[in-house]
């Protein structure tokens, strides 16, 4: 569901594709991780030849690439899943995985197209051996500031997002609370099934899908 | 070939001449930004109101004019002439005449010229009096007309504020129209592929927030034309004329609040009324003593000349005979003017007491009534301030509630109508934020008024010669008047 132009929740994601206010000088590693991924993302909404409806798909797999390689969905679907996450097998954290960051994908590539030129303040970084934080203000056209606080932890020698704090909400604490709740009232393969469905009703949904009518 | 080629030249070089030498299309009148102060200056220029209040204090220059001039000698001139009756002396006699007065004796013309200056020595302070009137009078009503400056300035105020609160309502509701139909758009598709978790409970509800909005929008559309139009009446920009206000944002102000024991101090000591006040009962009592003046002579130094001559009337040498169609005399003498009557200035001193002490009652309620003016505009600010503090923190937790909606919606683990719910909670409260912050804006304007600090700011001077813009004649008062 669009509801892009409330400009919140797309707030965390189009960090990356926003005109970045240049950093203060102690911004480090992971500040500079986060607007690399969005200067790139804004090269490809800015490039000529990547404009247009024809060029849609192309744009949107660039765009995944660019803005996902910093995001640790690994580390983020076993945070959301929290205790229950011991109990899966390899097999069903490698499903539960593919469907987290597939529906997380979708909705955020749909909201960072509608955006344009927004301004983003980044503050000073905090890091503690191998995490970090780096806060954000989203400044929308309408001068509304929204927080927006990107969590990362190191792995391999790379930064990667594992979390977004966005108007102090926890995205990962949101959706522990949400699959326990869930997991406890009904089953795992519930919530499963619930984000199964989710998936195909976007498919189904998108631009150019084939309702089966 | 060379003549029509030559001549194919000439005929361009002549259209190219007519083209750049063609006067430009007049130009649209560019737009004009304006800031609030711009606004002000311009309202306070333009106002028909404040010139009225003008040339009401003008009235009083006149009459301190008046009373200026009242010290000084003033000289009456009489000239008659007409036709006169025969009148001739017997021979040998100085006094006796042989005129026997009829219709047909009056054969002759005579002229006559009476002057008279009279230069008041002393009149028990009835012209200082009228002097100190006139004086304090003008002062009365050039408080007068700066007060009506600053009521001009909170129509301003209130306009421009409004302009600003009806596009930032605007803006928010676009925003989420905007959503709200991708929204439903997306439900609707989602029903006719007959996905999974779609459910026509979600599209009613979309739809009716969709209704409810359009009328919100119709709502903030009027608004936003009411208050741009008032601006302009306001400032005097012509219709044709297009222009914008500098403001982009309705942002809350930062003010330092002072206690209400600061506010009826300065109320009581800077309220342009009480000075309007105190002024004007300076005058009304001078106005009595003026009256009570008149229980006394009024001195004078008199000199007086007339001469007069007639065709067909000798000249009576003789100093018990006055013949008032022939003569020439003329004296200065020392004297008085002493009306007496039996209650006629006892009642115009009582009149004029009562005109004092009317003022003088007005007076002590404005002391009773200013501080609870003062309080009120005081509650109002302390009010506004805690609406918008805490619409503030609710907006945020709106906000938080549309993310958490969001996001489980993403996931497939919150349903279509949280969101709609939040939205609709998160619009309304981000609405009521940007009216309290409009309630702040006027309600600091409004301490300032009614503690007459604003007076101080206002972009204004009261025009001593209001005249000057208008000359003598009433036709251009008119013309120019108009707008």
């Amino acid at each position: 569901m669009m509801m892009g132009g409330l400009r919140l929740m797309a707030a965390a994601v189009a960090a990356f594709v926003l005109v970045s206010v240049p950093v203060a000088a102690h911004a480090g590693a992971p500040t500079d991780r986060v607007r690399l991924a969005a200067d790139k993302v804004i090269s490809i909404l800015k490039d000529p030849a990547m404009k247009g409806k024809a060029k849609e798909q192309e744009r949107r797999a660039q765009i995944k690439k660019a803005v996902f390689a910093v995001f640790g969905f690994d580390e983020m679907a076993k945070r959301s899943l929290g205790q229950y996450w011991r109990q899966r097998t390899d097999a069903e954290r490698k499903e539960f995985t593919d469907l987290y960051s597939d529906l997380l994908e979708r909705s955020y590539i749909n909201r960072i197209e509608s955006y344009s030129n927004e301004k983003i303040v980044y503050g000073a970084e905090k890091v503690d051996a191998d995490f970090a934080e780096v806060p954000s203000k989203f400044i929308t056209k309408r001068n509304e500031e929204i927080a927006v606080n990107y969590k990362l932890m190191s792995k391999d020698g790379s930064w990667y997002v594992y979390d977004m704090v966005i108007e102090n909400v926890s995205l990962v604490n949101n959706y522990r609370i949400q699959f326990n709740k869930i997991i406890r009232s009904s089953s795992y393969e519930e919530l499963v099934r619930k984000m199964k469905n989710k998936r195909e009703s976007d498919a189904l949904a998108a631009p150019g899908a084939d309702s089966g009518k | 070939m060379e003549m029509d080629g030559r001549a194919i030249k000439s005929v361009l070089v002549i259209m190219v001449s007519f083209l750049l030498a063609a006067p430009a299309a007049s130009d649209a009148a560019e737009k004009v930004t304006l800031s609030l102060d711009d606004c002000i200056r311009m309202a306070v220029k333009n106002s028909p109101n404040i010139k009225a209040a003008e040339f009401e204090a003008e009235v009083y220059r006149g009459k301190k004019a008046q009373a200026d001039a009242a010290r000084l000698p003033q000289v009456e001139i009489l000239a008659v002439g007409s036709a006169s009756p025969r009148a001739r002396l017997k021979p040998g006699s100085s006094s006796e005449s042989e005129t026997n007065i009829n219709r047909s004796s009056f054969d002759g013309v005579f002229g006559r010229a009476d002057v008279q200056l009279i230069q008041p020595l002393y009149t028990f302070g009835k012209i200082d009096s009228y002097r100190s009137a006139g004086e304090h009078g003008v002062k009365a009503y050039e408080a007068g007309a700066r007060l009506k400056a600053t009521e001009v300035a909170m129509l301003v105020r209130e306009a421009y504020y409004g302009l600003l609160l009806g596009r930032e309502l605007k803006g928010l509701l676009s925003e989420i129209k905007e959503s709200l139909d991708k929204a439903t758009d997306k439900v609707r598709d989602q029903l006719e592929a007959e996905a999974p978790g779609a459910d026509q409970v979600d599209l009613f509800k979309l739809q009716t927030y969709q209704g409810e909005l359009d009328k919100y929008v119709a709502m903030a559309d009027e608004g936003v034309e009411k208050a741009y139009y008032g601006l302009r009446v306001l400032t005097g920009i012509p219709e044709d004329q297009d222009f914008d206000i500098a403001d982009e944002f309705l942002t809350p102000a930062e003010y330092g609040a002072e206690d209400f024991t600061a506010y009826r101090s300065a109320a009581l000591s800077q309220r342009l009324e009480f000075l309007q006040l105190r002024e004007g009962l300076i005058a009304k009592k001078a106005l009595i003593d003026v009256e009570k003046a008149d229980y006394y002579p009024q001195f004078f130094l008199a000199a007086f000349y007339s001469v007069a001559g007639a065709s067909n009337r000798d000249h009576v040498n003789n100093s018990y005979i006055y013949d008032d169609f022939n003569h020439t005399n003329g004296g200065a003498v020392l004297g008085f003017k002493w009306a007496l009557d039996f209650g006629i200035n006892a009642g115009q001193v009582r009149e004029a007491r009562a005109e004092y002490m009317k003022l003088k009652m007005e007076q002590m309620y404005a002391k009773e009534g200013v501080p609870f003016q003062v309080k009120e505009a005081s509650l109002k600010l302390t009010e506004s301030e805690r609406e918008m503090k805490a619409l503030s923190g609710a907006y945020k937790n709106a906000k938080q509630w549309l993310v958490t909606s969001m996001a489980n919606f993403d996931l497939g683990v919150g349903e279509a109508r949280d969101i709609a719910d939040s939205v609709s909670a998160y619009a309304r409260l981000r609405a009521d934020y940007f009216r309290a912050v409009y309630n702040q804006r006027m309600a600091i304007a409004n301490v300032e008024h009614v503690t007459g600090k604003d007076a101080d700011g206002i972009p204004y001077a009261v025009n001593k010669a209001p005249f000057e813009a208008y000359g003598d004649e009433p036709e251009k008062c008119e013309e120019k008047g108009s707008r």
